[in-house]
């Protein structure tokens, strides 16, 4: 039999449609992932040694035996208390530097070749340092964090206050606005939306800090957890490490989406 | 009889920005308390210039402006400037963006949120209050700039081709507002344009620009009833024939 589609069908399903869309597009999404674990499970039970790649119901069952034990929250709290404080801290000095550097212009110019130099340098190389200085505990961590996302803040800042736009400011002017009304009407708002920017790259680069200061020197958290999992040659371990970091950094960037979408609405 | 208080007075204005030859060379004007003068001139005559230098945005080298005060209580006359873009706020909603005029105009606050009401009923954006800049036309963004100018309250207005990048259906519609607004209250505007036949349809005094040095070529009134309707005074033959001799007149000074 044969369906006869007339032009008001045509028309009137697409007020659902959007919905349906995304629904199906969830639904395809969750299958992909479901064949990939599975592949990975016939691939790791038959075809590889479980040593070299584990397997998804192994994974399963570690992440089951760690949440019972309480180990998960144990390290799960460790690596983000790490890469939260580094983030916060970083965010507020980043932002601070960032403004006095657009104010301060003369001695942003003067400061520049260190600054750039210790931006192009790759932080890891920090690592070593700042375990000397502040030993294997949180401080190490944090300061790893945050010399990984200082500089995103620092440059976003100063970026999105040169790309400020003058008309509106000097109409103000015109209008006998002082300096603080301009800085809080104009200057905040448009600074804002660069920030936020900032925050959705850092949320991954903190969790690289945290985990960078994990490996070479620590007693608990994710970064340690795979480290010593790896050293008992325990792929699972290694895997369930990662797979945590995954979801990790997965909620964390919908978060700062989230938050960014809310703050900047007015962009249409 | 007393003279007509001017509320503008630039006597002798010179405006240089470098050795070169001046942007604006010897210019003065009066503009009388709630009159309407419009300038139009060719690109690069000074006209913007001219505004930029009222407003306090460009120095002079030589000469004065002067605006008066509304009430001698005031301690500073209030310029409102309006340019060509938008200039507003894009995080700020409709509402938020023309309140920028009621916080700066020194308004009790709590007389805000009544003025404007009123003026986006004025504006006729009623239902737009909580839109965002970039949710609408360009024409609305600049009622969204005149309520914000008129929630000023300025003592004068400086329009610098407020309506010169819309559309040209807009542009007439705009101009129609403007003076079905400015009837209403009758402040002096000095409205900067390129486009002649909106200058006549507007302005109670039509001045002509010439460029390098920038200086004044010609001066006309435009002795049409009020109110006017812009769009049928382009009927008018006096009206053609006013547009005629100042085209001609910038022919003449290019």
């Amino acid at each position: 039999m044969l369906d006869v589609i007339t032009a008001t069908q045509r028309v009137a399903p697409s007020r659902w449609s959007p919905s349906r869309l995304f629904k199906s597009l969830f639904f395809h999404q969750t299958v992909f992932l479901a064949v990939t674990l599975l592949v990975w499970e016939v691939l790791g039970a038959y075809v590889f040694d479980p040593f070299w790649s584990s397997r998804p119901s192994l994974i399963a069952e570690r992440l089951v035996f760690l949440a019972k034990r309480g180990d998960l929250t144990w390290h799960m709290s460790a690596t983000l208390t790490e890469a939260g404080l580094g983030l916060a801290l970083g965010s507020v000095v980043g932002v601070s530097l960032g403004l006095l550097m657009a104010r301060y212009t003369r001695a942003a110019r003067i400061t520049e070749p260190l600054f750039m130099g210790l931006y192009s340098l790759p932080r890891v190389a920090l690592a070593p340092l700042f375990i000397l200085w502040f030993g294997i505990g949180l401080p190490a961590k944090v300061m790893m964090s945050f010399s990984m996302v200082v500089f995103v803040f620092v440059l976003n800042v100063l970026e999105g206050v040169r790309a400020l736009d003058r008309d509106p400011i000097d109409l103000m002017r015109t209008m006998g606005a002082s300096n603080r009304y301009i800085i809080r009407r104009v200057l905040l708002p448009a600074v804002l939306t660069w920030i936020m920017a900032s925050f959705r790259i850092s949320v991954g680069l903190a969790l690289i800090g945290a985990l960078v200061g994990e490996l070479i020197g620590s007693s608990r958290g994710l970064g340690w957890y795979i480290e010593r999992s790896a050293g008992q040659l325990d792929t699972t371990g290694v895997f369930t490490g990662i797979i945590i970091l995954i979801a990790i950094a997965m909620v964390a960037n919908n978060i700062v989406a989230l938050v960014s979408n809310r703050l900047t609405r007015w962009r249409a | 009889m007393p003279p007509v208080l001017a509320k503008l007075s630039i006597e002798h204005l010179c405006v240089a920005f470098n050795d070169e030859m001046p942007a604006i060379g010897d210019v003065s004007l009066q503009v009388a308390d709630g009159e309407f003068v419009a300038i139009v001139g060719p690109s690069g005559c000074g006209k913007s210039t001219l505004l930029k230098v009222v407003a306090g945005l460009q120095a002079a080298r030589s000469g004065t402006v002067k605006v008066a005060r509304a009430a001698p209580s005031d301690p500073e006359p209030k310029i409102g400037f309006m340019f060509q873009r938008d200039t507003l706020l894009p995080w700020a909603t409709v509402t938020s963006n023309i309140s920028v005029g009621c916080e700066l105009s020194g308004l009790p606050k709590e007389k805000h949120a009544e003025r404007i009401a009123s003026l986006i009923s004025l504006v006729r954006l009623q239902g737009y209050e909580n839109h965002y800049p970039a949710a609408l036309s360009g024409g609305m963004r600049q009622r969204v700039s005149l309520a914000r100018l008129l929630a000023f309250e300025p003592d004068i207005y400086l329009m610098d081709e407020p309506f010169g990048a819309l559309d040209y259906q807009t542009k007439i519609v705009m101009g129609r507002e403007l003076l079905r607004i400015w009837e209403a209250s009758r402040r002096s505007i000095v409205f900067v344009t390129h486009d002649i036949e909106e200058a006549v349809a507007l302005a109670d005094r039509v001045i002509v620009m010439g460029a390098r040095p920038g200086r004044i070529v010609a001066s006309h009134d435009v002795v049409f009833e009020r109110p006017r309707d812009p769009r049928s005074l382009r009927g008018d033959p006096r009206f053609g024939a006013l547009v005629q001799t100042i085209w001609s007149e910038l022919a003449i000074a290019d």
